[in-house]
């Protein structure tokens, strides 16, 4: 595919698609940047991106930074290490944005930004008590002591 | 991804999946396969941690599609490792390698409790290595209200067992093929079985008319002398696999075949020699499968001295539909010109 940056070439016209959020927001992003989205890619396939493609389950805000993130990986000539600081930046979020962006990743396919938003849930989930996580993610149906005792019984090893 | 027209299907499945982004504020109300995923990139035990924080989480865990678990000693410096592994096949690694008596303590229940996680995640292929100095002192005691209906291979190393009903219960895994461990067995299913061993413990097993297969190697040239219970133990061991049809056997005395009334082949490994007591050079009394259906014996190692020629005549004059295979060992005469 062509890149702006190739030649003194005049550049192939980037064949764009258009994304459309549940608010009603509109996207464009390039179709080489959308290809990172396998639900995405399967419609460039079948032909059914030429209209908006309506995204129900993913609002405005969230879409932008999906877009954003796309737009980002499909960049040519940026090394690893700068990424890898983008991305650390980009996820450095509350933790129900990145829930946003995992349901997002999800649907879209994105395994990319599926796996580095789950790896942050997963960093903030690592060496803490279940009473920490139960108040850092609000989980309320906590079972009773006795119960909690049961179950960290049986799995006794996880907890020395 | 594959360019296939299942779009659509796979959209819509991702659609029912998905909850509405906008509402999304709590973990819980991630899907399933969401959380399953983000439990991936934890370490096995902060995985397994999680199962108290609610009734959803409780058993969540177990769905990791394999953990594998692994513990090593360094010198005086303790160092544990988890392996994780996310393959399709569900395998279970444990290997624990312990050299110090001070090392014991505590083990047992952490190994117990890891055996027990991987029996809650289904378990197909369970690797167990634990070696404890020279010998494992402590019981193993295995999950009792289990059944594992997946296993198909289980292979047990230098572990001893207490008298326990688990173990029993273990070994009867319905699917069990192949089995390599010295305890009770009453596996039904069991095709193939080996025992390496010097006869020194009684082996209580309950033949199993699926075996076919059976491999018996006795370390010890004088059992009779040093270890007066040695010829009993393995007169219950033959007797377990008397169904067999392939037995692959060291051990000296004859009498024992008389046990295997319908085996088809035998191999002898290393030297073969036949004493007789009389000095008659008659074996008696004949095995019966020697008569009957005895069709095959193969000698390994054959180096052509007058004894071995000896017992190859008493085989041949004694087993009646034989058909004797001799592979020549290194030490055996090019022009050997030994006449049978």
């Amino acid at each position: 595919m062509s890149s702006s940056s190739s030649s003194s070439l005049p550049p192939c016209p980037k064949k764009m698609i258009t994304l459309k959020s549940s608010d009603g927001e509109t996207f464009q992003i390039e179709e080489t940047a959308a290809l990172q989205s396998k639900t995405l890619e399967n419609m460039i396939d079948e032909n059914c991106a030429s209209t908006p493609i309506p995204l129900r389950s993913i609002n405005g805000k969230i879409l932008a930074k999906v877009v954003e993130f796309c737009n980002k990986h499909a960049e040519v000539g940026v090394d690893a290490e700068s990424l890898h600081a983008w991305d650390a930046e980009f996820v450095n979020v509350e933790y129900t944005t990145l829930f946003d962006y995992i349901l997002a990743a999800n649907f879209l396919e994105i395994p990319t930004l599926l796996d580095l938003a789950s790896g942050v849930v997963g960093d903030m989930i690592k060496g803490k008590t279940p009473d920490e996580i139960r108040k850092m993610f609000n989980i309320n149906d906590a079972f009773s002591p006795e119960e909690e005792e049961e179950v960290r019984r049986a799995n006794q090893w996880a907890f020395e | 991804m594959d360019g296939s027209p299942v779009v659509d299907k796979a959209k819509s499945q991702h659609l029912s999946n998905a909850r509405d982004v906008k509402n999304c504020k709590q973990l819980c109300d991630l899907p399933h396969a969401i959380l399953l995923h983000i439990l991936a990139f934890l370490p096995t035990e902060d995985a397994v941690r999680t199962s108290v924080l609610s009734r959803r989480w409780e058993y969540l865990w177990t769905s990791i599609p394999s953990l594998v678990f692994g513990e090593e000693y360094e010198g005086d410096h303790r160092r544990r490792k988890i392996f994780r592994n996310f393959g399709r096949e569900h395998s279970f690694y444990l290997t624990c390698k312990v050299d110090r008596e001070e090392y014991l303590d505590g083990n047992e229940s952490r190994v117990n409790l890891w055996i027990t996680a991987a029996i809650c995640c289904n378990v197909e292929d369970l690797h167990l290595h634990l070696k404890i100095g020279h010998e494992m002192k402590h019981d193993l005691k295995l999950p009792s209200l289990v059944c594992l209906t997946n296993l198909k291979v289980l292979f047990l190393m230098e572990v001893r067992f207490g008298d326990d009903n688990s173990v029993e219960k273990l070994l009867s895994c319905p699917s069990l093929e192949k089995l390599s461990l010295d305890i009770k067995i009453h596996g039904a299913f069991i095709k193939s079985f080996d025992y390496f061993g010097e006869l020194l413990y009684d082996y209580d097993i309950l033949s199993s008319p699926s075996l076919v297969e059976a491999l018996i190697l006795c370390y010890h040239d004088e059992i009779e002398e040093h270890f007066p219970e040695g010829p009993y133990h393995l007169h219950k061991l033959l007797k377990a696999v008397s169904n067999v049809k392939e037995l692959f056997f060291s051990i000296e005395s004859f009498e024992l075949l008389s046990r295997c009334p319908i085996l088809k082949s035998i191999e002898f490994t290393g030297s073969i020699l036949v004493v007789s007591k009389k000095d008659d050079w008659i074996l008696d009394p004949v095995p019966p499968c020697f008569t009957s259906s005895l069709k095959e014996i193969t000698i390994d190692g054959f180096q052509g001295t007058s004894w071995e020629l000896l017992a190859v005549r008493i085989l041949l004059r004694t087993a009646v539909l034989v058909e004797i295979c001799i592979n020549c060992s290194g030490h055996c005469p090019e022009n050997f010109s030994g006449k049978l």
